[in-house]
């Protein structure tokens, strides 16, 4: 029986510590913990709690401000870190719309790399904050945003080369498998340029079908 | 006032002051567990002990004896019981939402993370506890009478287990979910492969009515997950607990965990260790056994060897529980349980993978859907059923590899089982299966003749040679049955790391990326 003994009290002990741990650092150890206790009001320190825009008309609830402290909603943070900068004016108030409609990014999540959307399952990575216009077209299509013409240009130039017989853009396409029936199908090209892109990617793709002998390459500008 | 009253007062004084240690003494009516008539009535006077024997052979609280397998898989059950009931208050099952409400309980609710990796964890660790206990309970024989009904109960548990899960599987309705799902409803539908070939399922399309039973619709969908919910949430863990209940109860109606028949003269109380046994004359008396059916209770023979459940085996079980407990949430320190993009049905996953205990049956359904979906199942499902009618022998009960053979026998069947899947298996990646070979070649063969069912083939004639070569149901039992275990672990490891994008063999998933 002593063994059996022994089992129980080194487990619940174990299991005791652990959930002990967990409780700490979910309550008092996350980044943003540290990020608000540092903030400074004319008054002193903020309280430190989750915070949230919550737009119900985008149906959208962005706790990008729970780190982004400045931002949020009748805040005056007076230290000067990179987080607690206020937003700039835009045309939108940013209180009430939220954030992720025009910056992308995972605005439910609390963590940096989840939130910013650096992160293996999350397909809308923020955008680079010179791209940020690409998001207007999201609510105002007719508009005239800005660089609205190359966007054209390009969707245009993508139906003229017929990329879509074998890439798969935004739903659409990706019918055409170079390898018959079982073969693969074209990279999904839907979220491609949202962390940036390689200058020198397409002169590399139009050397490959320069080189290849058969495969999957149609002909198109820069091949041969 | 008068005498009367102020004694009446005081009465109630002292009344108020000891109910607490009355509320004490109505619960436990026995009193303290101190004595053995104490210690007895303390398990039969709880309604969820009693569920146990008041005594406990020495034999059974071996840890050899069952590696607390059953206790395992009972306190995995408990900890999802107790884990699910907290994920229920966040989580919100409809389609898109009830991702959202995964994310929320992922990032805002209060260690909401947490209590869903220890549920995963511990669904994780009740399946393959589940499948240890059954190959605990075969290796020592347990299934034989008076013990067949247990089994039966046993065998019930495990596909209850393996629908709990699996249900559990689509709820996040995440690309995942969704697409696992989407693979499980197409081997419901599997018959279709006999049907088609035999041009009746436009009258008679019984693979479609699984499908479509299965999922409510023609596609997975909202229906789905609302139906997969109730199954998860309500039906199936109702389902579960009443079978462990009956499950318990004959463990002690059948006389407690198979022994030897001369268990008496290999295990010896230790006075150190344990409670002395029958100090006093026990003022319960045992007359009934005498209009009892059924075997004579011990005459003759005393019940030396036995100890009292309250408090050895409630110590072994307790200890197993907690110990269960630490495994799940170190898992879920170290692990998170996953969660992809939001489902989407326009983006098939590929390759798209049912829950890993099914991806040994996808290895095959990757051949023959009929063959690897229904009907090597159902011969393995049909088999493990009839072990306790086929097998009546007596020689062994209670040992581990008992039986005619033995260990040897057990150890070449591993050695054959592992060999022959790998072998077959190895053939089929390396050359391609008949369809490469013949491409014009009906697919009433392939389900006829694929790895699957060469594999079945192999294994039943090194059973039948080992039935023969020991003269014995049991011998040929343990061969069948170690053989289909490491057939089970080589296609599931293999559908599990070694298959990609369409299904097709990689050494590493980091090959997978084609472009």
């Amino acid at each position: 029986m002593k063994k059996n003994k022994y089992l129980l009290l080194i487990s619940s002990l174990g299991v005791l510590a652990l959930l002990v741990a967990a409780a700490v650092s979910e309550n008092f150890l996350k980044e943003w913990h540290a990020i608000q206790g540092q903030a400074r009001t004319q008054e002193g320190p903020i309280d430190v709690r989750l915070r949230q825009i919550v737009n119900p008309d985008l149906k959208k609830a962005d706790r990008c401000v729970t780190c982004h402290v400045g931002m949020a909603p009748g805040e005056q943070i007076l230290s000067d870190s990179k987080v607690a900068q206020p937003h700039k004016n835009v045309v939108h108030d940013t209180a009430t719309m939220g954030c992720t409609t025009c910056h992308g990014g995972q605005g439910q999540a609390t963590e940096k790399d989840d939130a910013h959307g650096n992160v293996h399952f999350w397909t809308e990575p923020m955008l680079p904050a010179k791209y940020a216009y690409a998001s207007c077209g999201t609510c105002h299509t007719p508009l005239n945003v800005p660089n609205l013409e190359t966007l054209s240009t390009a969707r245009k130039t993508f139906e003229r080369l017929d990329c879509y017989s074998c890439h798969r853009l935004d739903g659409r396409g990706g019918t055409l498998r170079p390898g018959g029936e079982t073969g693969m199908e074209g990279p999904d090209l839907s979220h491609v340029g949202l962390k940036g892109y390689n200058q020198n990617w397409y002169t590399a793709h139009a050397q490959k079908n320069v080189e290849a002998q058969g495969g999957p390459w149609r002909r198109f500008q820069g091949g041969q | 006032m008068d005498e009367a009253n102020r004694s009446a007062l005081n009465e109630f004084w002292v009344n108020l002051k000891s109910v607490p240690s009355q509320i004490y003494r109505a619960m436990f009516r026995g009193g303290a567990p101190v004595s053995d008539r104490t210690r007895s009535s303390f398990v039969f006077g709880n309604v969820f002990l009693h569920l146990h024997s008041v005594r406990t052979h020495l034999w059974s609280l071996r840890w050899t004896a069952t590696m607390g397998l059953g206790i395992i898989t009972t306190a995995a059950f408990l900890i999802t019981l107790v884990t699910g009931v907290l994920l229920m208050f966040y989580y919100k099952p409809y389609p898109d939402v009830a991702y959202q409400s995964i994310k929320d309980i992922h990032f805002i609710v209060p260690t909401g993370r947490f209590m869903r990796n220890i549920h995963r964890w511990a669904a994780n660790v009740m399946v393959v506890a589940v499948l240890l206990h059954m190959a605990r309970a075969f290796y020592t024989a347990s299934y034989r009478k008076p013990r067949e009904f247990n089994w039966f109960i046993g065998w019930g548990l495990l596909v209850t287990t393996l629908a709990l899960s699996f249900t559990g599987y689509l709820l996040p309705w995440d690309q995942l979910a969704y697409w696992a799902i989407t693979i499980g409803a197409n081997i419901a539908q599997s018959p279709r492969e006999i049907t088609d070939a035999m041009g009746i399922t436009e009258f008679f399309d019984i693979g479609g009515l699984q499908r479509e039973v299965l999922l409510g619709s023609d596609k997975v969908g909202e229906e789905s997950l609302i139906r997969f919910y109730l199954l998860h949430v309500m039906i199936l863990p109702l389902v579960l607990a009443m079978l462990m209940a009956v499950h318990f109860w004959r463990i002690r109606k059948d006389g407690g965990l198979a022994k030897p028949v001369d268990v008496d003269d290999r295990v010896k109380a230790d006075a150190e260790e344990h409670y002395p046994v029958f100090t006093e004359e026990p003022q319960k008396t045992y007359q009934l056994a005498a209009v009892v059916k059924g075997r004579t209770p011990a005459v003759g023979s005393g019940p030396e060897n036995t100890v009292p459940s309250m408090p050895h085996l409630f110590y072994a079980e307790l200890g197993v529980l907690m110990f269960t407990t630490l495994i799940c949430i170190v898992l879920a320190f170290v692990s998170d349980a996953p969660l992809k993009e939001l489902a989407n049905p326009l983006v098939p996953e590929n390759p798209a993978k049912a829950p890993w205990y099914f991806l040994g049956l996808q290895e095959i359904v990757a051949f023959s859907a009929f063959m690897g979906g229904i009907g090597i199942p159902m011969l393995c499902w049909i088999g493990l059923g009839l072990i306790p009618f086929l097998d009546k022998e007596t020689e062994g009960t209670g040992e581990w590899f008992g039986g005619p053979g033995g260990a040897k026998l057990v150890g070449w069947s591993m050695i054959y089982g592992f060999a022959t899947s790998i072998a077959v298996e190895a053939v089929a990646i390396r050359f391609g299966w008949l369809r490469e070979w013949f491409p014009d070649i009906p697919q009433l063969v392939i389900t006829l003749v694929n790895p699957g069912t060469v594999i079945t083939v192999l294994y039943a004639g090194f059973s039948i040679w080992a039935l023969r070569r020991f003269n014995s149901t049991r011998a040929g039992a343990l061969a069948l049955f170690t053989c289909f275990l490491c057939g089970f672990i080589v296609l599931t490891v293999i559908g599990t790391y070694f298959r990609g994008p369409n299904w097709e063999f990689f050494w590493s998933p980091a090959d997978w990326n084609a472009h």
